[in-house]
């Protein structure tokens, strides 16, 4: 058929229209543009010699998006083993909480660093031994850890919103998501490098491929040899040491924690984020960078609705309205919609001549 | 408590009673089956009359249910503190039931079980302006007094009313009405600001706006509110926005209608550059927002006062004793500039 | 006969899927009351065929006529509706449902209260008793009861739907020989009373006892349609394949065991292992270079021994497993392979394949977990790894880097043999690796079998087709009711009807029983 064969004469494009990623850099794209068109110095990017880096309204999209490229990585290796993980907001809570009161009872900022992130790295040990060892339910099991996270944040701080903004020595947290690399925000290059470094694992070892392969078809895997379990472990322990990232980014921001808002209903962004990536929640085939850029989407819906002046009672409407929009451009049967209505025109007249 | 334990014959009533020392993830699982519960209660109608004298016991103590709210920040410990400790000064039994995470629902079950268990007086907190109307008029119906602090409620049905005896607490209009009339203190001759708000729908948002809105000079111009959740982290997000989108505007005040979201737009203003050209005015008297308007972070900052235990718990004895009172309580906040901050955070006073 | 319209007239059927055209202008015509046969090798397009005709794949030119309408399918309901049912190669049912949910799915007798259970389960009884299943009680979970009864329940649910077709896609593959013949009998009976059934399998005996018609495909094109009785078999195989298949049926002919050295280890040798439930405690030796056949009748226990060696199911203590003359525990998968042991599953769809991973990933996927996830097996030894099995068991399409769901079921067979060679083992087991398969794929796999014995791979060969098993092992063990009975050595002696009478001349005391 001729629409065929023009197609395939053009596989580039084909290959472009059919890739969730191109979908996704059109989605941001319009995002900004929109911006754009609402306030004219949207795209305006000038020095500020205050905080040594590049300042604007891009530069705090990119800023925000670092925590979700934290947690929407780890929610992708779950969600690819056919798991969930809506744990990672509370982790965040958990280990932005331990941060900060670590460091206003005086301990060293590094060791505060590091302590905290074992801690986000225990949880998803605890989800990934309930998971795999035991055999619970993804969902059940980290819904049980993200209620139970939020109270262990409280008990950490005492119920208090732990500020340790005026702490001597906070300084390289506080640069973490702050600070400039050269120009550029700190929390988003760290989280750049994190997610290539998990790419780069992924795809450089077997790990990403074991992990697709337990996501698809676990018993199949086990027969040739991979150990599901030990998989099943991995990624929920990934997911929580990246969660307790994203929660010093989150923390670390205002140098505060508030137990009860750090990190809300972020699993739910993480989630998305995945969804507009591609990985189907059935688990399999996942795309790190589909994720990732899925990430800043998220971020740029959020840095439209502040600079639409959306009303507050309409921002979860207009979330989802973007987020639908996007899963249908992606939709591969919208893609196929011109040439399904050739198919079955071309079909009724073949019909016809036969009736007649 | 003991007779009330005692008298635990139904399983109807064992449900609810278990709930208190629930963990957050059998909240679900907890909400449903004292669903069941409470429509069982109202098909019950007045047969628990048996329960009637639980509350004067014979220790002779009356009981009495705090609805509260729970770990929230600063504010809330001190203030359920405060309360519990001078209802158990005064000589009551005070029955402590929080909710988390500012459900509405685990309040209202609370609220009903008490009601259902006869106590002397019910004080309430609420998370949330509207919702109680059904409630009340439980606790009207059995003559049960209902003192509500902190946070008023919006009751529509008059049965319901009847059982609110006072409200007992400072006043949000008041806060917003400082806040309003510090800035046109700042800029009699006007100038362009914008307002973090709360969670849309709570009552303090609303009365904290009522109170800026009629005190706000004409010439001080909202470019615009926004929600920031009360959330620090949010604040800076919403803020560095902002000062991004009404750059030529030229932003020069903030009003933040809490602490945690004055202290993440200071961050914001201190991250563009632009500390010390922005008056940024927070709301509550913690003691981290009293260290910024020290250090000049914020310009002012209006105490919310969470220290009126005494003032309620005279109030529930009044009523009980027979003696008029107050329907509306209001308890004196302080406002705090740079050297009132300064000298409160050397007094050592504070307690929260 | 030649008065006698057809039912179900497909013209031109021509399907593209990205790259490849499966199908090209391919002709079916059905007759009522006739069992026709689709004919073809592997990757011909007979499942192609069947899918446009249910509507599962849509077709990108030509017309379906069925019963004088013209139809286009854009769904499977849309074919059933058109009373077109279908029972699938591979069953399709839900296993977590009793067998006359499944039996009456999506036509549940109603009542005022909903679904009427109990009347739902007397007309699922009706129904299988009808088609002489009047022993299996419609409440018993399908998961309980054999993968051949299961087959039999399929067939039974698309009798539900008052069919005017009926296809049957490899439903005998899983059967054995009593249960074909119960198949048949049912089949003459949905003959007789005017449904027209399309057959697929690739049993030639079951194709000239059963069939009236058929038509013949090759590499998605149309050949011929012609009437089973005046076509001898060489001239169908000519047609099949291209060429004549008489040296294929001769592979192995094997008729006597290889010597085993005085002295000389087997590689493994098992004492006593058993797992209770599935298998009672076996002795075996298996020596490296001989093909042991595993004989015996589906449940007999061959797939659970099978399984047991390679670890997939953990023994029970108190057996023994030796390697080589060393003493192992092989308690799962993973050390059954570090171990060089390989076990290729009966059940290739939901034990084998990867279905997203690519042709590639599945061939590489045993060997790279038997070197840990953190050390990737090299990209040069990963293509000429690849490169090697494709070449050597003829992968067809010889595109390693598309999904292996998207390959017939011989060519994914043939991977995954490809992925257990690519971990070197010294004994290899391969369950079924035949079923299901076209005849040529099935040649090509027995003489890979033949030659890695050659070679001095110790190859369990597992099989229902026992005209196999004896053709190519050098010895036979032969289980009943899970048993091992005897261990026959392969000789002139020995023929299919050695096993068969030493199966039915054998009783086990109950005593035993596992």
């Amino acid at each position: 058929m001729a629409d065929t064969k023009k197609k395939a004469g053009n596989p580039i494009i084909k290959k472009l229209l059919g890739s969730n990623l191109t979908w996704s850099v059109v989605a941001l794209l319009v995002l900004i543009v929109i911006c754009t068109v609402f306030s004219d110095g949207f795209l305006s990017l000038r020095w500020n010699d205050n905080t040594g880096g590049l300042a604007g309204p891009l530069i705090t999209v990119l800023q925000e998006s670092a925590r979700y490229l934290m947690i929407a990585t780890g929610m992708t290796l779950v969600i690819s083993t056919a798991g969930i993980d809506l744990s990672v907001g509370s982790v965040m809570a958990v280990s932005g909480a331990a941060a900060m009161q670590l460091l206003v009872s005086g301990v060293n900022v590094w060791a505060a660093i590091l302590l905290s992130l074992l801690i986000g790295l225990a949880i998803g040990c605890f989800n990934g031994m309930l998971v795999s060892v035991l055999g619970l339910q993804p969902f059940i099991t980290t819904l049980i850890m993200m209620l139970a996270g939020r109270g262990l944040a409280k008990v950490i701080t005492s119920g208090e919103n732990t500020d340790a903004g005026s702490v001597a020595g906070n300084g390289p947290l506080k640069w973490m998501a702050n600070g400039f690399i050269l120009g550029i925000p700190a929390n988003f290059i760290i989280a750049l490098v994190i997610v290539a470094i998990v790419a780069l694992i992924c795809r450089k070892t077997a790990m990403g491929m074991m992990i697709e392969s337990v996501g698809i078809n676990p018993e199949a895997s086990r027969m040739t040899g991979i150990k599901p379990r030990k998989i099943l472990f991995l990624v929920y322990a990934i997911s929580g040491l990246l969660a307790a990232v994203a929660g010093l980014f989150a923390t670390a921001s205002v140098m505060r924690v508030d137990i009860s808002k750090t990190g809300q209903d972020l699993e739910m962004y993480a989630i998305l984020a995945v969804v507009i990536g591609g990985t189907s929640l059935l688990g399999g085939k996942f795309s790190l960078a589909g994720s990732a850029l899925g990430a800043v989407i998220i971020a740029m819906i959020r840095k439209t609705i502040i600079t639409l002046g959306i009303d507050s009672a309409a921002t979860p409407a207009f979330f989802a309205i973007v987020v639908i929009v996007i899963c249908v451009m992606q939709a591969p049967k919208i893609h196929n919609l011109g040439a399904e209505i050739k198919r079955k025109r071309a079909l009724k007249e073949q019909a016809k001549a036969v009736a007649a | 408590m003991t007779t009330v334990i005692g008298q635990r014959n139904g399983p109807l009533r064992n449900v609810p009673e278990e709930e208190y020392n629930m963990k957050n993830w059998k909240k679900a699982i907890a909400f449903v089956v004292s669903g069941a519960a409470l429509v069982s209660f109202a098909a019950c109608g007045s047969s628990n009359g048996d329960a009637a004298d639980n509350g004067s016991s014979d220790s002779g103590k009356k009981t009495v249910g705090f609805v509260a709210v729970g770990p929230e920040g600063g504010f809330r410990s001190a203030n359920e503190k405060d309360i519990q400790n001078a209802f158990k000064d005064a000589g009551f039994d005070l029955i402590y039931s929080p909710t988390s995470n500012s459900d509405q629902s685990k309040q209202i079950q609370a609220f009903n079980k008490f009601v259902n268990d006869e106590v002397d007086a019910i004080i309430l907190s609420s998370t949330e302006d509207s919702g109680w109307d059904d409630s009340l008029k439980k606790a009207a119906e059995a003559e049960i007094p209902v003192f509500t602090v902190d946070r008023n409620v919006d009751v529509k049905d008059a049965e319901a009313k009847k059982a609110i005896v006072s409200h007992i607490g400072p006043s949000n209009e008041w806060c917003g009405q400082q806040a309003a009339e510090f800035l046109n203190e700042q800029y009699p001759d006007g100038a362009n600001g914008i307002i973090l708000e709360g969670i849309a729908g709570l009552s303090v948002v609303k009365d904290r706006q009522t109170g800026f809105d009629s005190k706000i000079a004409s010439n001080q111009k909202v470019l615009e509110s926004q929600s920031a959740n009360w959330s620090t982290d949010e604040a800076k997000t919403v803020t560095a926005g902002l000062l991004d989108k009404y750059k030529s505007e030229g932003i020069k005040w903030i009003w933040a209608q809490n602490d945690e979201m004055a202290l993440g737009a200071a961050q914001a203003v201190d991250a563009a550059g632009l500390k010390g050209q922005v008056t940024i005015i927070g709301n509550d008297g913690t003691e981290a927002a009293l260290q910024a308007v020290a250090d000049g972070d914020l310009a002012f900052d209006i105490e919310y006062n969470p220290i009126f235990g005494k003032e309620t718990a005279q109030a529930v004895k009044d009523y009980l004793d027979g003696k008029d009172v107050e329907a509306n309580i209001e308890i004196d906040s302080k406002t705090f500039t740079k050297e009132e901050a300064q000298a409160a955070l050397d007094s050592g006073e504070r307690q929260y | 006969m030649t008065d006698k319209q057809p039912i179900v007239v497909m013209k031109g059927i021509t399907i593209e899927f990205p790259g490849v055209k499966a199908l090209d202008g391919v002709d079916l015509r059905l007759f009522p009351g006739e069992v026709h046969a689709l004919m073809g090798e592997n990757g011909a397009g007979k499942s192609t065929m069947i899918k446009a005709l249910t509507g599962v794949y849509k077709i990108n030119a030509g017309t379906i006529v069925v019963d004088g309408k013209p139809q286009q399918f854009n769904g499977t309901l849309d074919a059933q509706n058109a009373g077109i049912a279908t029972v699938y190669q591979e069953v399709n049912l839900c296993t977590n449902l009793t067998v006359g949910e499944n039996v009456m799915l999506g036509h549940e007798v109603r009542g005022p209260l909903g679904i009427n259970w109990k009347k739902t389960h007397e007309a699922a009884k009706q129904y299988l008793a009808q088609m002489g299943l009047e022993n299996i009680d419609p409440r018993t979970p399908l998961s309980s009861i054999s993968i051949a009864m299961q087959q039999l329940v399929a067939i039974a649910r698309a009798m539900v739907i008052d069919a005017k077709v009926l296809i049957l896609d490899e439903p005998t593959s899983s059967l054995d020989a009593n249960e074909v013949q119960d198949l048949y009998k049912i089949m003459r009976k949905v003959r007789d009373s005017g449904v027209a059934i399309l057959f697929v399998s690739h049993f030639l005996d079951q194709i000239y006892e059963i069939c009236d018609r058929m038509t013949i495909l090759r590499n998605g094109r149309f050949i011929k349609e012609v009437m089973v009785k005046d076509t001898p078999r060489n001239e169908l195989i000519g047609m099949m394949i291209g060429k004549s298949a008489e040296e294929l049926s001769q592979i192995g002919a094997k008729k006597a065991r290889r010597a085993v050295d005085a002295g000389e280890k087997p590689i493994v040798s098992i004492k006593q292992l058993g797992k209770k439930g599935t298998i009672n405690p076996v002795d075996l030796d298996i020596y490296g270079g001989e093909v042991v056949g595993f004989a015996g009748l589906l449940g007999s226990g061959r797939t659970e021994l099978g399984r047991l060696l390679y670890g997939a199911d953990k023994p029970d203590a108190g057996g023994s497993y030796e390697l080589k003359g060393k003493t192992v525990s092989i308690s799962d998968p993973y050390t059954a392979l570090k171990n060089k042991i390989a076990y290729s599953t009966e059940n290739r769809r939901d034990e084998g394949i990867i279905g997203d991973l690519t042709v590639r990933q599945n061939m590489l996927i045993a060997l790279q977990a038997t070197r840990g996830m953190l050390k990737p097996i090299p990209k040069k030894e990963a293509d000429e790894i690849v490169a090697k099995y494709m070449k050597e068991l003829n992968v067809q399409p010889p595109d390693p880097d598309r999904p292996i769901k998207n390959l017939s079921g011989g060519n994914q067979q043939k991977v995954l043999i490809g992925r257990w060679l690519a971990t070197h083992p010294d004994l290899l087991i391969l369950d079924e690796p035949t079923r299901g398969i076209d005849i040529g794929a099935k040649a090509e796999i027995q003489q890979v079998v033949l030659d890695l014995a050659e070679q001095g791979m110790g190859v369990v060969f597992i099989s229902s087709e026992l005209e196999e098993v004896v053709r190519l092992s050098d010895n036979i063990e032969v289980l009943k009711d899970r048993h091992k009975i005897a261990e026959i050595e392969n000789g002139d002696t020995v023929s299919q009807q050695t096993i068969v009478d030493t199966i039915s001349n054998t009783t086990i005391s109950t005593g035993k029983e596992a």
